[in-house]
């Protein structure tokens, strides 16, 4: 299959790494949180404290870096050497959320590329996968003409 | 309208969101595991804790669908009373059945909860219809599943030797050394699917990009080396790229998964009663992609058996969930048995 990134506007993806890392990484966090909500409870969380999870955007050459307290998911500052580097493309990204990929088929496909801690890794998806997708904010908050070209991208 | 059974589609759910889209998408049972070391995906963050068991089989129910509860790992002396509470627990939120593999396990549950219909595990390795029977006639069980190993050939003799309902796997990853009885992730590892719940735990994995290639290691064993074009697949030894004289290939099994919806006449035929899809681990949309095509292919083979193809829009929709993203039909076609 032939990647095609073309799903985020040009001028938004170019300007995208330009924000510092923290920013983008609260934003990410809260969101994250936002979606946990009440059918997470934040000990699931509990092996992530202390750690530094490196998400990268690999066609928006943007990285998140995250870790959790009690609370939930928190945003960490940049670092070069997380325990955890989770790296796909935008679209992939958010056809994830959107429940309309599954993330073991994208790594067996090589376009979800994790390095480091695995259990970390997996724990992260497998709590990411039990929250109800009808409480995801991206599910709420993306377009439908956005979400029906995301999904086109993956019959091209 | 064909007269043979109908078999159960039986689907994987690692939480609340991929049982719903079993159900949605026509699983007949979905079966799921507690969040503990009861059942052999005993994964960080996945399955089911009381809460989630009730609202999965009241969403179930509601839409006509079982809930089957794996409690399909070995107990040890000092952890027996967990295995006893999850029993206990199951039948206290109105499972439909409960899968297990532990002898013990089967006597309590069955002098316990008589009315809780008990299934064989495929963790119990029962491959022959003497095995089935007695487990039977000890503990009362209804259905058994069958390892992954046997041919075809083997699958039917059981199956007419036994009035135990009889579930074979249909889809999903392979597990080539009898389940149960493989000690190869434990002698790497310290722990397999008997004795934790779990084959390679991610604890014991590294994924590293090399010049080499991207390779996974198991407890610092190299199991393998992709290159850029190649897929990559679980990183279990069974799963391992070996040098073998001067040879390196996959020595034990080609990671690949088992897709067997060109047997379903042939099951059909043979009265299986249940379809066992893999991929407790899988996330949501394995579950719905999965679950929708098994449906078409059972409901398309039951209507007409003898005029059923394999619809290629099935397999496109399969290959983009297969581990090693190819398709085997395992030990079940092996015509010389
Ligand atoms: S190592 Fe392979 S054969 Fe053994 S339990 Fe794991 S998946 Fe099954």
């Amino acid at each position: 299959m032939t990647q095609q990134f073309s799903v985020l506007p040009e001028m938004i993806s170019q300007a995208l790494p330009l924000l510092p890392p923290t920013p983008h990484s609260v934003v990410l966090a809260f969101s994250l949180n936002r979606m946990l909500g009440e059918c997470i409870p934040p000990e699931w969380l509990l092996p992530l404290q202390g750690k530094l999870v490196c998400i990268q955007v690999t066609d928006a050459r943007l990285a998140f870096f995250l870790g959790a307290n009690q609370r939930g998911f928190m945003a960490r500052r940049f670092s070069q050497t997380p325990d955890l580097t989770i790296g796909a493309s935008m679209r992939d990204f958010i056809q994830l959320a959107l429940r309309e990929v599954d993330a073991d088929s994208l790594f067996f496909g090589r376009r979800l590329v994790m390095e480091g801690d695995t259990d970390l890794g997996l724990l992260i998806k497998n709590v990411l996968d039990s929250v109800d997708a009808s409480q995801l904010p991206l599910v709420r908050w993306l377009p439908e003409n956005l979400r029906a070209r995301i999904r086109a991208g993956l019959v091209s | 309208m064909s007269s043979t059974l109908k078999p159960d589609l039986v689907c994987p759910a690692g939480n609340l969101p991929a049982l719903k889209a079993a159900v949605d998408n026509g699983a007949d049972c979905v079966y799921i595991g507690f969040r503990d070391g009861t059942n052999a995906r005993n994964f960080a963050g996945l399955n089911f804790d009381a809460n989630a068991t009730r609202e999965g089989v009241r969403y179930a129910h509601a839409a006509g669908a079982k809930v089957l509860v794996a409690l399909n790992t070995y107990p040890k002396t000092d952890n027996w009373q967990r295995w006893e509470d999850a029993v206990d627990m199951s039948a206290a939120l109105g499972v439909d059945a409960i899968i297990m593999a532990d002898l013990g396990l089967l006597q309590y549950a069955a002098e316990k909860h008589p009315q809780l219909r008990r299934h064989l595990s495929v963790q119990g390795s029962a491959t022959h219809y003497e095995a089935i029977n007695f487990y039977q006639e000890q503990f009362g069980i209804s259905r058994a599943v069958l390892p992954r190993v046997l041919s075809l050939a083997q699958v039917e003799h059981v199956q007419k030797h036994t009035s135990v309902e009889i579930e074979v796997f249909g889809f999903g990853s392979l597990c080539v050394m009898v389940e149960g009885r493989c000690a190869l992730s434990a002698y790497v590892t310290g722990e397999s699917p008997n004795t934790c719940g779990v084959c390679s735990p991610a604890k014991a994995v590294q994924w590293q990009k090399t010049g080499a290639g991207l390779e996974s290691r198991l407890n610092g064993v190299l199991i393998d080396r992709y290159a850029d074009h190649e897929n990559a697949a679980y990183p279990t030894l069974c799963k391992g790229r070996f040098k073998v004289g001067d040879e390196t290939y996959y020595a034990i099994e080609e990671p690949a998964s088992l897709n067997t919806l060109s047997l379903l006449p042939e099951l059909m035929r043979m009265g299986i009663s249940a379809i066992k899809i893999e991929g407790r681990q899988r996330s949501t949309a394995y579950v719905a992609q999965v679950t929708r095509v098994w449906r078409q292919a059972i409901d398309t083979c039951h209507r007409a058996p003898d005029s059923y193809v394999v619809q290629g829009a099935w397999m496109t929709e399969l290959n983009k969930v297969a581990e090693g993203q190819q398709h085997t039909l395992g030990a079940y076609h092996r015509p010389w048995k």
